[in-house]
Parts: C-alpha cells; structure tokens; sequence
C-alpha cells in the first residue's frame, strides 16, 4: 500500500503528516486557516517509508526531508477583489458528514485491514468502495479521531524493532520477503497470519479514539442521585438476582462479589483499583450463570460487554444460551468463519483470536477458562484480550485451575477474587484415588477391574490418558478384557469426535478412552473418571483437576469415583487431590457458617 | 543465552519434529500425493489422455508435475497463494524436484543437471501481484533456478486480464486464454545475447543448438495456459519448451 505524506506550517513549525489523500487535508485545513501553507510530495511512497519519512522530518524546523524527493509546495492564492469562490474551494474533497459519521461509528473499537474496512462498510450497506474509502477514511482521521497506523511499526530510536500492531508479535515472528505491492523487502506478521496477512506496507484503520454512545454510572432504570447505588448489592437486590437467574446461594455470593467489583470503579475511580477480577469456581459450580446479572448490569449501564472464550465449540454452544437469557440485547457470535463478523453487538460472544480485530471496544471483558490451551503459553491472546478492553473497563476471569503466576497475583492483592468452592448442586467435589503399580500389566488388571464394577454399577467412565498414540492400542486391550462392553476411543484428531461425544453421553458408549481434549467443558451425569498413566509429565495439576472435574457432576449421582493410576506418585497427583480436598473443606466451612446464622 | 534454532514444520507447524534434510515433518512428508508414474508421455498424466490426443500441435516438448492436485495440496496452494502464507514456498519449491528428476529421467533421458539453458515462468497481471504481493510461479521458478544453477528470465508478460482460470470448462479456456501472453521482441532478443554471452564465457563459443526452456507454473489442468505460453515463447525465440508444474488435476 503506498501513502502520501505533506507538511503544514503551523505556529512557525513544519508538522509532516502521512495521508491517504492529500486533497482531503488542504481542504480541512484551509477551511481552518486560509493562509495556511503546504508542502507534499507528489509521489505515493511505501508506508514504511512514509512513516520514517514523516518521523524524521518532523524533527526539523524547515520542510526538509532526507534523500532527494521533489517537494511541491502548495501556495494559497491570494483572494482578489471581486472573485468570491475561494481557490481551495475548488478541492471538493470532503465527503458528506453524514457519510464521515457512519464510517466513523462502524470503525468504532475496531482495528482492521483496508479490506475487512471495505467488506464491513459493505456489510452495513454504507456507500463506500475501492475508489473513494481513501478520501472517507482520510476525512475521518482529520475529523473523527479515526487513526491510520502502519500494520508493522518499527519501535523509537534505541531498539528500532519491528512488531505487528495487531497481535503485539516481535521480529521473531516476522519473515520478510519480496513484496509485489510496495515494490521492496517487506516484513510480514506470521502470528496472524490466520486473521488476513499484515505486511510492514499494509495499513490499519484503527478506531479505538471514536466513541458513540455514553456509559452511565447507574443502570438507565434506576432512578437515583449520583453515586446513591450502593457498591455492594443488598440483600434484597440479591434476592431478585437469585430469583430472576435461579443461582445457588454460594453463587448468588460471588455474584454479588463480582457485581461489587465492577461498580467500584464508579464511585472511587481515583483511587489505584486492581483492574481484574477472578472468579474462581471449581468444576462444575456453573460458572457461565454466575456471569449473566453482571452482563444483566453492565448492559443496563450503557456498555458493551465482550465474553471470549478459548474455543469455537463452547461460543456455538454459549451463544443459543445468550439468546435465550438476553432477547433484548444485540448478541453477536465471532469466531473463524462466522457469517455475522461486521455486525455490531452490545454484548460480543467471541473467540480469542478473533479479538486481534479489536482495540477499546469493550467496558466488561468476561475472559472463561484463563488457563486453557490457547491461553496457555500464548501472550497473544491475552494481550489481545486486555487490548479489546477500554482503559476504564473492567476485567473478569473464569477459571477452575488458575495458572500459578495468577495464583501469585491474588496472594499478592494485585488480583481480586472470589473463591466457589462447591458445585451447584451443593454436593462435594469426588476426591481422586491415587493408586501406584510398577509393573504395566498390574496397571492395567487394576483399570479394567475398577471399570468393570463402573460398567456394573451404570456408571459412564472416561479413560484419561497422555497421547494420542495411545487411544488406539488401550481401546484395542480394553476390548479384549471386557467383552460386551461398547467401548470407544477419541482424539484431536479424530474427524467423528462430535458424534462419539453425544453416543457417550447417550449411553451408547460405555468406555471412552481419550486425550486432554475432552478435559473441560464436557458434562456427562453419571460418570467416573480414570486418569491412566496419571504420572505423564503431561499432566500437570490443572489439568488433573480437570480431568477429575468431569465425575459426579449431575445432581442425583454425585458421587462418581475418580482414580489416578500410575507407576508412581507425582507432585502433580498429591497437588491435585489437595486442591480438591482444600476446596472441599472451604466448601463445609461455607456451608457451616450458613447452617448458624 | 542462545539456544539452539527450533525447527518448526512450516506445515502444521509442530517444532522439533522435521526430519534432516527435509523442508517439513514426518507425518506432513508422508501426506505428499506424489505421482509416481506416467502413462501420457506428453503430459505426464498417470492415466490415459484425452486432452493430448485431441491437441495436434502442442507447443511444448513434454509436462512433468511433482505431485497429484489432491484436497490436501489444494489446501496448501490456498495456504501459499491466498492466504499468503510465504514459509509454504519452501516447501512446494522443494517438491518440485522431484517432478524435475522425472522430467530429467523421463524426457530428456539423462541425469545431468544443466540440461536446461533457462527457466521461465507464466506470469501475472499486475493488478494480480498487486493484490498477492507476489507470483506464485516466479517465486518457484526462481527457488529451482537457485537451486540447479539456471538463470531464471521474465520472458513473458500478460496482456489482457483473465478471469480465473478454475472456473471454467476445457473449450472455454482455450478461447479465453489466446493471445493472452506476449514476448516482447526486445527482451527476446536481450536474453538471446545475455545468454550466448554466457555461453561463450563459459565454453568458448556460442551455443548453435536452439534452447531448451524450462517453463514453470504453480497447476496444470487441461495445459492451455502452458500451451499458449509454449508457442508464444516459440514465435519470439528459437527453442524448445518443457514445462514443470507443481501440481496437476
């Protein structure tokens, strides 16, 4: 993509600037001053170039630019007597307000390619296309706050590194490569590159500066004197929530501890607040309810909510839910391939990746499952996920196993948090059995006796175990001692996984031996859980924990049975069933406390 | 501290997997559709031809392709042409050897490299690259020329732009894609010269035989596309034409 780049004097100085179509400028800024005067250079160069260009002039007090680029300078003419029109008034270049406005609003929070730009505006049907979105974009950046920065910017004078301005990657992740569009060597972004290819000559519209629409401090409903809405729910307000959401008391808890967190930022925003939120709930507690009054509330108060979740599977399952839940708000559902990715939602249902696409858009971010797979290891993601936020939004995570340096942050009171500690059914969590064998052969005499009394007692039973290549010869093994049981086995790579699931879940299978893949997310009443070869270095204690998080997880068999079966104790294992057990405790404490008063 | 480069398959991108000596991993390697024999020895079909029955004056002595044009190697053109993904280039450039040995074995019945005195390759509009950033078939051509030590020359040049090839039956393609292409009698004429030159550097006279070209694309379907770009490079240069293509449907 090629720019254009021209000068104005200003108080006595030379302001260089980078333009998608000079005209645009001359007529805003001649509109403001009329003896005002130009430079540009006529030629459209790389923006790369263009954006050195621009940074080094600016450091000057004359219009000079390094190497030998022709400047034309622009000479307002002076107004004779009897001539009215204005000879700038010749440059028709500003579009219609109108048209300058929708841009702007639908620009709004995003940050996109020029042309995701185009499918977008095509998308809401308003009137732009390859021949005039440089003028409409250029007339919104002059007056909307509408930025055009370059995809791949280099960093200020010291380090002079190249990082991509959507996902935030360093030059690791950059290739370069001879482009046919800017005419040189030209790096592009390979983190992203799922999301449509970001070289060093794109451009992004980047609209994180525009903001229709206001958020207030109270929901619309509530007709009360500034700062009168009391930061902790009461317990009337409380009753209604449970009601309206049917929650458990232990939820309706931690709800109102969340509530409470994002409604301090109203009355004290001087005051230095940790800016996230951790509901920490185990398996099974029904994490996903307890979010739904704070959209409720977020939404009442003007603002838009975003709720990211790691996988495709969970937002086409969420999103019927939300629909459900929420008529009355504009729901939008984001992942690879989504038919309503340019439309524009109150409350956004998206998956991680798709957030790169974003900047300030969101006042409540709802992030599920912190510590799972994409997140894990990948600063992208959350990067992506704080950069969708508004600077005065706020921050919720979800998860079952917070990852260790969270841990650390809500120890350290940078975090803050709200522990669930029981199911929703009230019942305790099943605590694993760890049971070590040395020898293969005594492993696998213990697995399938303990699964021949779950098969008896009418129990479905997963079978845990660390790779994939070892589905396939564990099914075959479990056949051959257990006949007349349906017994099946699935992985990631597996293209019937889905169909196997809902056979398992009716019944149909009996025994399904499986990956990390199935550790979350999956609820099957009344099921054991068998974590073989427990002792993997795979297996790490969250994962552990939600591996045994899939027992007893419906309200009449509460008490599935879960064994870890290794050739020996791990920290991961012992780690593991303390959590439980801890939670556990928390949970009688709790329940206790509730009993007395 | 430096640690050692992790080499990740550019493919599925799992790191630590890729065997030495290869572009890509174990499991992706075995994935290749490769062709293993011909049955048209015109066109290098593995079944018999209609195509080449009913075309009398092909342009070009004979067609190789690396591999069969499966779902899969449709997904990794896409993952290369549209979507950009450069780091494929590796990998489809070194699978066009192997087309290039069969050539070699098939055709010009000898194993030494420099049979070819040059590489050419189907160009694109300029709106095309404009919009991909680059030429698939340049950058291929350019790999293998690296690689066997051939110069690699722009001959060609697209004159009028056509929609996508894909779309569209046998009959209509050849329609559609006459007078297509153009060598400029110019750079005909400068590569002529530059290529003696380097003849006569190398063995002291000039080359009397016509050349041998070696043209290269990214997919052969029905070879009108090849053909026309065959007989325009005949009419401007005395030579003959082979063509290598990386996949073929």
């Amino acid at each position: 993509m090629h720019v254009y780049i021209y000068a104005r004097k200003q108080d006595g100085m030379w302001r260089w600037a980078v333009s998608l179509d000079v005209k645009v400028d001359i007529a805003f800024w001649q509109e403001r001053d009329p003896q005002i005067s130009f430079v540009f250079v006529e030629q459209a160069l790389p923006v790369p170039v263009a954006m050195e260009m621009v940074q080094r002039g600016n450091q000057r007090a004359e219009p000079v630019l390094p190497g030998r680029l022709p400047l034309t300078e622009w000479k307002p003419i002076q107004r004779q007597a009897n001539s009215n029109p204005l000879p700038y008034a010749k440059i028709s270049a500003l579009p219609a307000a109108t048209l300058i406005e929708e841009v702007a609003s639908a620009l709004q929070g995003r940050l996109l390619l020029p042309d995701e730009l185009l499918a977008l505006l095509k998308d809401r049907q308003i009137d732009v296309d390859e021949r005039n979105w440089r003028t409409v974009i250029q007339a919104a950046c002059l007056t909307k706050g509408v930025k055009v920065i370059a995809g791949i910017a280099r960093a200020p004078e010291p380090s002079k590194r190249l990082r991509c301005q959507r996902c935030g990657s360093g030059e690791d992740a950059m290739e370069w490569t001879h482009c046919g569009r800017c005419g040189q060597k030209c790096a592009y972004c390979c983190a992203c590159l799922a999301l449509g290819k970001i070289r060093a000559c794109s451009l992004l519209m980047d609209g994180s500066a525009v903001r229709t629409g206001k958020r207030t401090e109270a929901p619309d409903n509530v007709e009360a004197p500034d700062n009168a809405v009391p930061i902790f729910p009461s317990s009337e307000e409380l009753h209604s929530i449970r009601k309206r959401w049917s929650l458990s008391p232990l939820q309706a808890q931690a709800t109102a501890q969340a509530l409470a967190f994002i409604r301090q930022r109203k009355t004290n925003v001087s005051e230095r607040l940790p800016d996230s939120f951790l509901i920490w709930a185990v398996t099974g507690a029904g994490k996903t309810e307890m979010v739904f009054p704070l959209i409720e509330h977020e939404w009442q108060c003007g603002g838009r909510i975003l709720m990211a979740t790691p996988r495709k599977d969970v937002v086409l399952e969420l999103y019927p839910r939300l629909m459900k839940s929420f008529p009355h708000i504009r729901i939008v559902a984001l992942y690879g391939g989504s038919p309503e990715r340019w439309r524009h939602g109150d409350l956004v249902l998206s998956t991680t990746h798709q957030l790169l696409r974003f900047r300030h858009a969101f006042d409540l971010v709802i992030v599920d499952e912190v510590d799972a797979f994409p997140y894990h290891n990948n600063p992208m993601l959350i990067r992506a996920a704080r950069r969708a936020c508004r600077p005065e939004g706020r921050f919720i995570f979800l998860s079952a196993t917070p990852p260790e340096s969270m841990q650390r942050d809500i120890r350290r009171g940078k975090i803050g948090h709200v522990i669930v500690p029981a199911r929703f059914h009230g019942h305790p969590l099943p605590v694993p059995v760890i049971r070590c064998r040395r020898f293969e052969t005594q492993r696998m005499r213990l697995l399938v006796n303990e699964l021949a009394q779950s098969v008896r007692r009418g129990a479905q039973s997963f079978v845990f175990v660390p790779r994939i290549g070892q589905v396939d010869p564990l099914v075959r093994k479990l056949r051959e001692r257990l006949p007349g049981v349906s017994i099946d086995g699935t992985s990631s790579r597996d293209a019937e996984r889905e169909p196997k699931v809902l056979a398992f879940r009716d019944r149909q299978i009996r025994v399904l031996v499986t990956t990390t893949i199935l550790e979350r997310g999956v609820t099957v009443p009344r099921s054991d859980v068998y974590v073989y070869d427990a002792d993997a270095a795979l297996f790490d204690e969250a994962a552990l924990v939600q591996m045994a998080g899939r027992a007893g997880r419906s309200a009449d068999d509460p008490k599935g049975k879960v064994f870890f079966i290794s050739r020996s104790k791990t920290r991961a294992q012992t780690g593991a069933v303390r959590m439980i057990r801890k939670m556990n405790r928390l949970a009688a404490v709790v329940a206790k406390g509730k009993g007395k008063s | 501290m430096r640690t050692p480069e992790r080499k990740c398959c550019p493919v599925c991108g799992e790191a630590g997997k890729r065997i030495g000596g290869f572009p890509l991993c174990g499991p992706c390697l075995e994935s290749i559709p490769w062709l293993t024999h011909t049955v048209c020895a015109k066109c290098g079909r593995p079944e018999a031809c209609p195509d080449c029955a009913r075309r009398t004056n092909a342009a070009f002595v004979a067609h190789r392709s690396a591999v069969r044009y499966s779902p899969l190697m449709k997904e990794w053109l896409i993952r290369y042409k549209y979507a950009g993904d450069e780091r494929m280039e590796s990998v489809l450039a070194w699978m066009m050897l192997s087309g290039y040995e069969r050539l070699l074995i098939e055709v010009c019945g000898s194993t030494t490299r420099n049979v070819f005195d040059g590489i050419t390759y189907v160009p694109l509009s300029p709106e095309r690259i404009k919009e991909r950033g680059f030429n698939q078939a340049a950058r291929l051509a350019q790999a293998l020329g690296r690689e066997l030590g051939v110069p690699v020359a722009p001959l060609l040049r697209k004159k009028k732009e056509t929609a996508r090839q894909s779309q569209k039956g046998r009959l209509e393609r050849i329609h559609e894609i006459r007078g297509a292409f153009t060598v400029e009698p110019a750079v005909a004429q400068h590569y002529l010269r530059s290529l003696s030159a380097i003849k006569k550097r190398q063995s002291g006279r000039a080359p009397l035989r016509p050349l041998r070209l070696l043209l290269i694309d990214d997919v052969y379907t029905t070879g009108s596309t090849i053909n026309e770009c065959a007989r325009m490079l005949r009419q401007a240069l005395p030579c003959y034409v082979y063509a290598l293509t990386w996949a073929r449907s």
